[in-house]
């Protein structure tokens, strides 16, 4: 007889319905998942758990989940052609596959190309440490990052040393959202967020959201202040400009010590160097000449003036922002993003005053300054090929204020570590770098936000090298990318795609564009849990276990992904089979080891996890010796927290757990970096990439200006009338990226939404049109992409403005649930250089429309 | 006599092998190589030589900016990594060098 603890146990997980990544708890009954709950143990969600979470039973048990490998037999590739699938044994398929990866290895490792899907964190490692040991550049998110980290992230990475900000919920008390919902819907952290939200509403904490939307955050809000898409940096530079120049209100303090805003700037929009050190001189009052800025010795230094320096005129790059934000006015600001230079005057005033530049306060006995103020942007401000101005004009405000990582300011995910008190591991924290600005103690992406790589000849598909700013480029999938390979004499082509769990079908752009681009691929692999639009141009489809049949030692890591921010304790919880995989599905990370075994690249395999997975002493893998991915996993527990914290402990406990010192929630005044408030590093990097790109490619300086400005997105430029209305899309919190749309209770909480699966249009617009609610319509892009979907008439949308919720409108007929249901925004997107920013290679996601019934 | 130079120049009778592993094997050409050094050779010193010797698409991999290397670059002795400091022939037995670029980069320790 089998114990009642064996038949009937909640197991401790982790939630794989997002990259939110909660804490969870799985109720198996007789070998059965019955239930999803949040695990009230972790920090990482607290207990709670959003109607994604609880519905992944149902992913875990969709019938039409894959159970066998699967070759195809119709050469023809192409949007709703069928593969004519037939099922292969794993041995047929791996031998396909590392013949095929074994030929490429030898030619040229680059011809290997990798997406993964942003949904389930834990592709990331595997897939990176395969990349690295294969020895391709070549690895992308499938859209993600195009659409919502290229600036967002960077910026974040520059200010914070962290993926992503949000106010300081406990001690916040006034909260200004640009595009973003932190706390109100899915993604980073967004039970643990919810909640803290909420109790800061309670507490009276203010929030103002500047969306295009009235949804999930600003629907909670004090105050929605409709905006013009893509206009987000005119409407923070005039608020700069008000704080700076009509309240004359700063923190000199903080500005002076923890910012370049002293650093002196030549004519030539340059650093004045020291000529010994080559360090950034400053203007020391005191002494009335210029030292350097880590000069212990100087007294004060000068934010403002000008000053000769062996001859040339220098003046404080402060000086230099507030000249120039002087002409960027509440009414120019207006005439742009529709926001009433009254309104923009008046938040102006109330973030600075808020701000109590000056303050303190003391906490576990220290004290610290005290800004109870934030600035936040993420995706809604950041998805326009002007991500990267706008992001940092928004940032501007809250470091002209001194609300950087402070008590009630603008804080990072978790910049600084300094471990478990037994092992002191995980552990990092940011440094001063090159020229004193801050370099990231831990960072995801390819390469960290500061130093940047100086530009060079692009050797990888997105064109990265040459604009290193970008973490992926709009070349991955474009309809450019032939000629701006062939412009770049790339000396390869992609030959082999191996690809996780993404539909790039559907998430990166149209998918014409896309589909033609997959078409020229010779072998794509695709890990998948069903079939999809993606898997009909796949040539072998694994069928992998879901993150609920799944181990990984790192859902959660690093923690400036996806860790709540603020006071609290740290957790690192793991992902373990809540139930046994059923029929042949193998974990994709398992798979991986044994691919990249046979292929030959056991030595490069080892080191790089050794390496990334910060496996230490007796737990590093000797390279010649073959481990499984959940030994590797085994080890990385044992590095952290100590032998008998490995992953049999952490089966049964599920997560760790220990609390925050005050020095690294409010880190800021405890290190000594600097952030650049203006980035003289662009100069260079602009000079450098010209010279590279010759007259292969050509962009207009002003992208490249230290200071930030609003740049007009190609859907300002739109001169046809006739195209009157923005049309954007937003992250819906009842769908995950176009995953969960074949979930069969979260479709239907979106079938019962209002908005989920409609085109939201202000009310007032669309009586002036003649449409009523529930009409089918289509919508024109002036590239003639069209989309069609059902009208909604609402008073939650700016009266320029089409709302679409991302990214449903499948079609594949292997998914019966989520095909046909909403509607596919990104088919109306083009990708290609001319939508894509020439200075961080984000895509342009707003797109002017007009409505064709 | 610098370790620079003593790798391009001047065997001293050290020798150390250097693996190039992922993404600077097709770049450097080969998957390893051995080098000669003194008893002073750093791993700094040792990426300048390779540098040198190996071209300009091996030294843009290697370094962001002139003197400055990758903030993705991995250096291993003996599977092992090593800093930018370390010496490759520590007391006179060489180590087994190895480089390795790392895309997805995270730091700490």
């Amino acid at each position: 007889m089998t114990p009642a603890t064996l038949t009937d146990r909640w197991i401790p997980s982790t939630c794989g319905l997002c990259y939110g990544t909660c804490s969870i708890l799985g109720h198996r009954k007789e070998g059965v998942l019955v239930k999803i709950e949040g695990n009230p143990e972790s920090a990482i969600g607290r207990g709670r758990l959003c109607g994604k979470g609880v519905s992944g039973i149902m992913t875990l048990y969709d019938p039409n989940r894959l159970d066998v490998p699967l070759q195809r037999t119709n050469p023809e590739k192409g949007k709703g052609v069928d593969p004519g699938w037939k099922a292969i044994t794993w041995e047929e398929a791996l031998d396909e596959i590392v013949s095929r990866l074994r030929n490429v290895h030898e030619d040229d490792p680059r011809k290997l190309f990798i997406q993964r899907t942003t949904t389930n964190t834990s592709s990331r490692a595997p897939l990176m440490l395969f990349a690295a040991a294969f020895g391709t550049p070549n690895s992308w998110a499938a859209g993600g990052g195009l659409h919502c980290g290229n600036g967002a992230h960077l910026i974040g990475g520059i200010y914070h040393a962290s993926w992503s900000l949000v106010p300081d919920f406990q001690h916040c008390k006034y909260a200004l959202y640009f595009g973003a919902s932190k706390g109100h819907g899915a993604g980073h952290v967004s039970c643990t967020n919810m909640q803290q939200a909420a109790d800061a509403r309670v507490r009276g904490m203010k929030l103002v959201v500047v969306d295009p939307m009235c949804n999930f955050a600003s629907a909670k809000s004090t105050e929605w202040v409709p905006i013009r898409p893509g206009t987000d940096a005119a409407m923070a530079l005039a608020m700069v400009h008000v704080i700076l120049d009509e309240l004359g209100v700063w923190d000199a303090e903080y500005l002076t010590a923890k910012t370049n805003a002293p650093y002196l700037i030549g004519p030539d929009r340059r650093y004045v160097r020291d000529p010994v050190s080559g360090k950034p001189l400053v203007w020391d009052i005191g002494r009335g000449r210029p030292v350097t800025y880590d000069d212990r010795e100087a007294s004060a230094l000068a934010l403002e003036g000008e000053y000769k320096v062996d001859g040339v005129s220098a003046r404080p790059a402060f000086a230099l922002l507030r000249e120039h934000v002087r002409p960027f006015t509440p009414e120019w600001a207006e005439g742009i993003s529709t926001v009433p230079a009254a309104t923009v005057r008046r938040l102006a005033g109330e973030f600075a005053r808020e701000a109590m530049v000056g303050s303190t306060i003391v906490l576990d006995g220290k004290r610290l300054p005290y800004r109870p103020v934030a600035a936040i942007y993420f995706r809604g401000a950041q998805g326009h090929k002007n991500s990267v101005y706008n992001c940092y004009a928004i940032e501007l405000l809250n470091q002209i204020v001194g609300a950087a990582d402070v008590v009630g300011g603008a804080l990072g995910f978790n910049p600084v570590c300094y471990g478990h008190p037994e092992t002191g591991k995980p552990w990092y924290e940011p440094k001063p770098g090159p020229d004193g600005l801050m370099v990231t103690g831990t960072w995801v992406a390819p390469h960290l936000p500061y130093p940047i790589p100086e530009p060079r000849q692009p050797d990888q598909m997105g064109l990265g090298g040459l604009f290193p700013l970008g973490m992926f480029g709009t070349t991955m999938a474009s309809s450019d990318q032939e000629d701006l390979w062939r412009r770049f004499d790339l000396p390869y082509r992609p030959e082999v795609m191996l690809n996780y769990g993404a539909n790039s079908l559907l998430s990166v752009g149209n998918s014409d564009t896309v589909a033609e681009t997959l078409k020229r691929i010779p072998f794509i692999v695709s890990f998948d849990l069903t079939l999809t639009e993606f898997s009909e141009f796949a040539d072998v489809v694994l069928p992998d276990t879901s993150y609920l049949e799944s181990y990984d030692s790192r859902p959660n890591v690093p923690f400036i992904f996806n860790h709540p921010a603020g006071p609290g304790e740290w957790s690192w919880p793991i992902r373990q089979p809540v139930v046994a995989p059923e029929g042949e599905r193998r974990q994709a990370a398992e798979v991986l080891v044994e691919i990249a075994d046979r292929v030959g690249i056991r030595e490069e395999w080892n080191a790089a996890a050794n390496t990334h997975l910060r496996l230490d002493g007796k737990h590093r893998l000797d390279w010649k010796t073959r481990y499984t991915y959940e030994e590797i996993c085994d080890r990385e527990l044992k590095s952290h927290f100590g032998d008998e914290r490995g992953l049999a402990w952490f089966k049964e406990h599920g997560v760790i757990s220990w609390p925050k010192r005050v020095e690294e929630i409010y880190w800021r005044p405890f290190l000594d970096v600097r952030v650049p408030i203006y980035w003289e590093f662009l100069v260079d990097l602009n000079a450098k990439a010209r010279v590279i790109a010759g007259d292969r490619l050509t962009w207009d300086e002003v992208w490249y200006d230290p200071l930030p400005r609003w740049l007009p997105c190609p859907s300002h430029e739109v001169a046809d009338p006739s195209f009157d209305l923005w049309g954007f899309y937003y992250r819906d919190t009842l769908h995950t990226n176009s995953f969960t749309n074949e979930n069969p209770w979260l479709d239907e909480a979106a079938r019962l939404d209002p908005y989920s699966y409609t085109i939201a249009i202000n009310a007032a617009t669309g009586h002036r049109k003649g449409l009523r609610n529930g009409q089918e319509v289509w919508l024109e892009s002036p590239h003639g992409r069209r989309v069609r979907g059902r009208v909604r008439l609402t008073e939650t949308v700016h009266p320029e403005g089409v709302g679409i919720g991302g990214c449903a409108g499948h079609w594949a007929k292997t998914l019966p649930i989520a095909a046909g249901k909403g509607v596919m925004f990104n088919d109306l997107l083009e990708v290609d250089w001319q939508h894509g920013s020439p200075v961080n290679l984000n895509l342009d996601t707003c797109v002017k429309l007009r409505i064709v019934p | 006599m610098s370790a620079s130079r003593g790798a391009d120049m001047a065997p001293t009778g050290r020798v150390v092998s250097v693996k190039f592993l992922g993404y600077l094997r097709r770049v450097a050409g080969h998957r390893e190589i051995r080098v000669a050094v003194d008893a002073d050779t750093t791993v700094d010193d040792l990426l300048q030589t390779l540098a040198r010797t190996h071209g300009d698409e091996f030294s843009q991999a290697v370094f962001r900016a002139p003197g400055e290397v990758h903030t993705h670059l991995r250096v291993f002795l003996d599977e092992e990594e090593a800093r930018m400091t370390d010496r490759v022939a520590p007391g006179g037995s060489p180590a087994e060098v190895a480089l390795l670029v790392v895309p997805g980069f995270e730091g700490g320790r």
